[in-house]
């Protein structure tokens, strides 16, 4: 460990001689947990300095850091959503660097009735293009489908989209599930869904924020083709016990945590309750399915050895069952495992090293029983990695390097009649590595550089450079790039209807990883203090892209990769994204505007003619708005985008079954041009109330949320009914309008 | 202005709820593209072929309104052609005339080619699978590690096989396999038929509506792998006489059934949701669609009685 740690600070030397400086790390005023992502903004007190201002992000663990600042005083303005603005000054000099650490105030403590002017939405002051962090907190006060889930309310950004009100699954910028990296707390999430995709299996009472790279993502992460989607939970209490419960239809929650041995620990629990009635209907009424998820996550926050020791936990499962007769029974479980135990501390006031070892699971199995003959299908996915980040600060640069090792362990199986069709295990491994440059060029100029190399089984080695810039042009007016390669090695096989099914495929030496080169353009421009509004364009080409090949017969001896997919795609997705938002005020909210392109080229799929994927949908407006009065709360959502791409019908033709020597019960169909039809444009608008009131002396919250409110039977899917004379073609509809309540408390 | 402003948004609201869909944007109609529709079984006569047209998807699909009639076809071989003549009802057309020996051949290529009255030409080749035939017929235990007994074959004894003891099947109990040498053989598939007529069920009949199900069935095709198939319990529905046929198939045909929805037994792949698996199967068919198509079969026939 110590070679590992030595060698990580070996190229971070000291760099030329530093200019005046300020650090410091910023805690939660009521439970001293520290707050990640805060944004800091220094504006010039002194006269000769007046007329400058500096920004920067803080990061994950609540540390800051803004450079290049002239000597003289500044007026330090900390701000996060969901804590009051907090500004203080202090005097930067040459000679030293200056410290500042500060302590939030939350925005709304339930009970005392004071209306707490915050931040409502975090700033987007890093270098990064198209990077959004979300607090849970303020997403929990969104309306959504009977609960509050902190993914589903990324598609109310442009640019993200989820296939249907069935699905969690992201769409970013044109690219599809299988190219989002989802992490919690650094560790891979291989199937964050509950009940079919309906749900995520992130719990909001556990979570600090939701950060969401919408592409050009930085070296640090990789191995996905489009966007990274990084969620962190939040540390406990260091001072004393707090906790929470609720309940809606569908779940109850309770979170606890507080101080332990120096540091804090927290824990929630999430269950479905509805299974015990479902069984008392069974009694009577047959055929009634089992169902029910629950999940847990966990948090252990400890000093050790001049550090900070994390663990995490994270266990989740959703559990179907329906027995029709002895013959004829259905069972589906699914669920992940992730478990997390890292180690950082600073070296000086400069160098930081963080080590983490991590495993995350995933497993998935289906019974059937159909007429008394068997089918069963199971997917399982581990993954071991451990890896060493470290950074340091010298002068104008901020360098940061890591090294990381992945094994994995996938397996497919599907049997048919007591008899194996598949039975595909891999155990692949894979290394990377990183090294970034955060460069603060001029005084408005900030430059990002980065490196990352991945080696993957058969000795391929991947290149993956990144660049991002950020110019200030004006007090106000920032401009931003960013650009990248990227590399999918680990691919996903996605089924919308039964997230249960989704399985991982490594891509072993028959079939290239995928690849994509993006490049972001973008603008930022902030009129005033409650205003934020950006425009970003972006483009993506995309190579080497896998489609699961449908056509494979049954009983096919699957050995590798090459022999589940269709290989050698091609692609590009380009786009123009839109957003304003108003963050001071009684009514805070955001307007977003997405208008986007996308097309797929397979040899094998359209007569080899590009085709838009299903998800390529031109525009998406979203209408976000909240507001508070007193002790009311309320929300609203407002969603428009384009109908998505469908295959449609376009002749019929009769070819006897040689197998039967007649011909079937209906003539066949034959498909149009692959996906040239649209389905109507979807719209929905969400509300939602709530009011704090007092439970025994507790502080809660009651709340009201109509989904879908005038009940627009927005387009699923096209289904053609092939028997009669004439082929009808019906519209599967989604969700209609669903009314939904719950209570929260605090204690 | 107050109230206005809420009738207007109330109007919008009552606008934007209604989902105003033309079915005829479902579709994309296209038609008259000439459909071949032929296979050899071999070791049999040269079989009648059937040509039509497509229709729109849009309109009612009749044989008799898809039917090409006045076409010159001619199915070529090695030793010769047979040339067609067109039969009743019309798009079928028979062996009429030439020198193609009448019994289909094992391990032949057969051309066919097709000139529509328009000068429209279709053409397609097909080379025929090896004979076939399943040694063992047998029933294994119900994991299907033990064989219990082989069934009698219609080598053996023609249509007695029916009154063989061994071939006295109790519903669902144990599994069916046959075994053969996979050598050579690119895809399989299994037919299945009922031959005793208005028999009742076999399965519980409060799970399906009799009316739904058919007496003669199909698998998917599949792989031979290492020479087993197992014939699914879910397949049969009905007591009494069962006939199990297991052919052998050449390319056309084990391409266009692991493409077409139907052939495969999946059903209709969905436009929308599951778009991606409405896909255009594979023809090997120049100038049209369709299938001519080979293969080889052996079969056997045994009992099913219900379960006490």
């Amino acid at each position: 460990m110590r070679r590992v740690l030595l060698l990580l600070l070996f190229f971070l030397a000291a760099s030329p001689a530093r200019a005046a400086e300020l650090t410091g790390r910023v805690r939660d005023a009521e439970s001293g947990a520290a707050l990640g992502f805060v944004n800091v903004q220094a504006r010039g007190l002194s006269p000769e300095i007046a007329e400058l201002t500096r920004g920067t992000l803080g990061a994950g663990d609540g540390t800051y850091r803004l450079t290049g600042l002239t000597p003289g005083r500044w007026l330090i303005r900390f701000s996060r959503i969901g804590h009051e603005v907090l500004e203080d000054s202090v005097l930067v000099t040459e000679e030293r660097t200056a410290t500042l650490d500060v302590a939030l105030v939350a925005r709304a403590l339930l009970g005392k009735g004071v209306l707490v002017e915050a931040e409502r939405y975090a700033e987007i002051r890093d270098i990064q293009t198209g990077f959004v962090t979300l607090d849970p907190e303020v997403l929990a006060d969104l309306p959504g489908v009977v609960e509050a889930d902190p993914v589903r309310v990324l598609e109310l950004l442009p640019g993200v989209q989820t296939a249907s009100d069935y699905s969690s699954g992201l769409y970013v910028r044109g690219g599809g599930p299988d190219q989002t990296l989802v992490l919690l707390d650094q560790v891979p999430v291989y199937n964050p869904t509950h009940a079919f995709g309906f749900f995520s299996t992130f719990n909001a009472d556990a979570l600090q924020d939701v950060n969401l790279y919408k592409g050009a993502y930085p070296a640090r992460y990789g191995g996905r083709l489009g966007a990274v989607l990084d969620v962190r939970t939040r540390d406990g209490s260091t001072k004393e016990f707090t906790g929470g419960a609720g309940i809606s239809l569908i779940a109850a929650h309770a979170t606890g945590g507080g101080p332990v041995g120096g540091g804090s620990w927290t824990a929630s629990l999430r269950r479905t309750y509805l299974e015990p009635i479902l069984s008392l209907v069974r009694r009577s009424v047959e055929d009634i399915p089992s169902y029910y998820f629950y999940d847990g996550n966990a948090r252990l926050t400890l000093p050790l050895a001049g550090g900070r020791l994390t663990c995490t936990g994270y266990g989740g499962r959703d559990d179907l069952q329906l027995d029709i007769d002895a013959d004829n029974t259905l069972q589906l479980r699914w669920g992940n495992t992730l478990g997390s135990a890292s180690w950082g501390r600073n070296f000086g006031e400069r160098g930081y090293v963080r080590l983490q070892g991590s495993w995350s699971e995933y497993r998935s199995e289906s019974s059937i029983l159909a007429l008394t003959t068997p089918i069963d299908f199971s997917n399982h996915i581990r993954d071991a990695e451990f890896r060493a980040d470290a950074s340091r600060v010298g002068g104008k640069h901020k360098l940061s390097a890591g090294l990381g090792a992945s094994l994995y362990d996938v397996r497919y199986e599907q049997t048919f009649n007591s008899e194996s069709q598949i039975d595909y295990h891999k155990t692949p491994s894979e290394l990377a590595a990183f090294i970034e440059d955060e460069w603060r060029a001029r005084a408005s100029t900030e430059i990002q550089t980065g490196l990352r190399l991945g080696l993957i089984e058969g000795g391929r080695v991947l290149w993956e450079p990144r660049l991002a810039v950020s110019q200030q042009l004006d007090p106000r007016v920032k401009a931003k790039f960013g650009a990248g390669m990227y590399h999918q090695y680990l691919q996903l096989v996605s089924t919308e209807a039964l997230s249960a099914a989704d399985f991982y495929v490594p891509l072993d030496e028959t079939v290239p990883p995928g690849q994509s080169w993006q490049s972001v353009l973008g603008v930022e421009y902030q009129p005033g203090d409650a205003w934020r509004t950006s425009l970003e364009t972006y483009y993506s080409g995309l190579g080497d892209l896998i489609t699961l090949n449908n056509d494979l017969p049954a009983g096919v001896q699957v050995n590798n990769a090459a022999d589940f997919f269709y290989a050698g795609g091609e692609g590009w997705a380009s786009g123009l994204e839109f957003f304003v938002e108003k963050r001071r005020g009684k009514v805070t909210g955001w307007f977003g505007y997405g208008l986007g392109w996308t097309r797929r080229t397979f040899s094998q799929l359209n007569g080899g003619e590009p085709f838009a994927p299903k998800y390529d949908r031109r525009h998406d407006i979203n209408l976000v708005a909240q507001m508070r009065h007193g002790k009311w709360k309320f929300g609203s959502n407002f969603v428009y985008a384009t109908g998505q791409a469908f295959t449609p019908a376009a002749a019929r033709y009769a070819v006897r079954n040689p197998a039967t020597g007649g011909y079937s019960s209906d003539p066949q169909l034959i498909p149009g041009t692959r996906n040239s039809a649209r389905l109507l444009p979807y719209n929905r608008l969400d509300l939602s109330a709530g009011r704090d009131f007092s439970l025994f002396g507790l502080p809660a919250e009651w709340f009201v949320q109509v989904f879908n409110v005038y009940s627009r039977r927005n387009e699923w899917f096209v289904q053609y009914d092939t028997s009669g004379d004439v082929v009808e073609a019906t519209v599967v509809p989604m969700l209609p309008v669903i009314p939904s309540l719950g209570l929260n408390f605090q204690f | 202005m107050g109230k206005l402003t809420w009738v207007l948004a109330l109007q919008c609201l009552l606008v934007a709820a209604c989902a105003n869909r033309d079915s005829a944007d479902l579709f994309a109609p296209e038609a008259g593209t000439i459909v071949v529709d032929a296979f050899l079984i071999v070791g049999e006569p040269l079989p009648s072929i059937a040509l039509t047209q497509t229709l729109a998807a849009d309109v009612p699909y009749t044989f008799a309104q898809a039917a090409l009639s006045g076409a010159l076809v001619v199915v070529t071989h090695e030793l010769g052609a047979a040339v067609y003549a067109e039969a009743t009802p019309p798009g079928t057309y028979v062996p009429h005339d030439g020198t193609v020996p009448l019994e289909v051949e094992a391990g032949a290529l057969y051309t066919l080619d097709v000139t529509a009255a328009d000068g429209r030409r279709v053409r397609a080749t097909t080379r025929t699978p090896q004979r076939f035939s399943v040694p063992e017929w047998l029933l294994l235990d119900a994991t299907g590690t033990t064989v219990q007994r082989s069934l009698a074959s219609f080598a053996e004894y023609g249509d007695g096989v029916f009154t063989q003891p061994e071939n006295q099947l109790e519903y669902a109990q144990g599994l069916l396999e046959a075994r053969f040498d996979p050598t050579g053989i690119l895809g399989i598939q299994v037919g299945l038929f009922s031959r005793s007529p208005g028999s009742p069920l076999v399965i519980d009949p409060d799970l399906v509506d009799e009316e739904d199900l058919d007496r003669i069935n199909s698998s998917p095709p599949f792989e031979p792998g290492d020479g087993k198939v197992r014939l699914p319990w879910f397949a049969i529905f009905f007591e009494g006489r069962y006939v199990l046929k297991v052919w052998t198939m050449d390319v056309n045909w084990f391409d266009l059934a692991r493409t077409d929805p139907v052939l495969r037994g999946g059903g209709f792949g969905f436009g929308g949701q599951a778009g991606d698996d409405f896909e255009r199967p594979i023809f090997h068919v120049e100038g049209g669609i369709g299938l001519f198509g080979s293969g080889a079969v052996d079969s056997v026939g045994v009992v099913v009685h219900p379960r006490p």
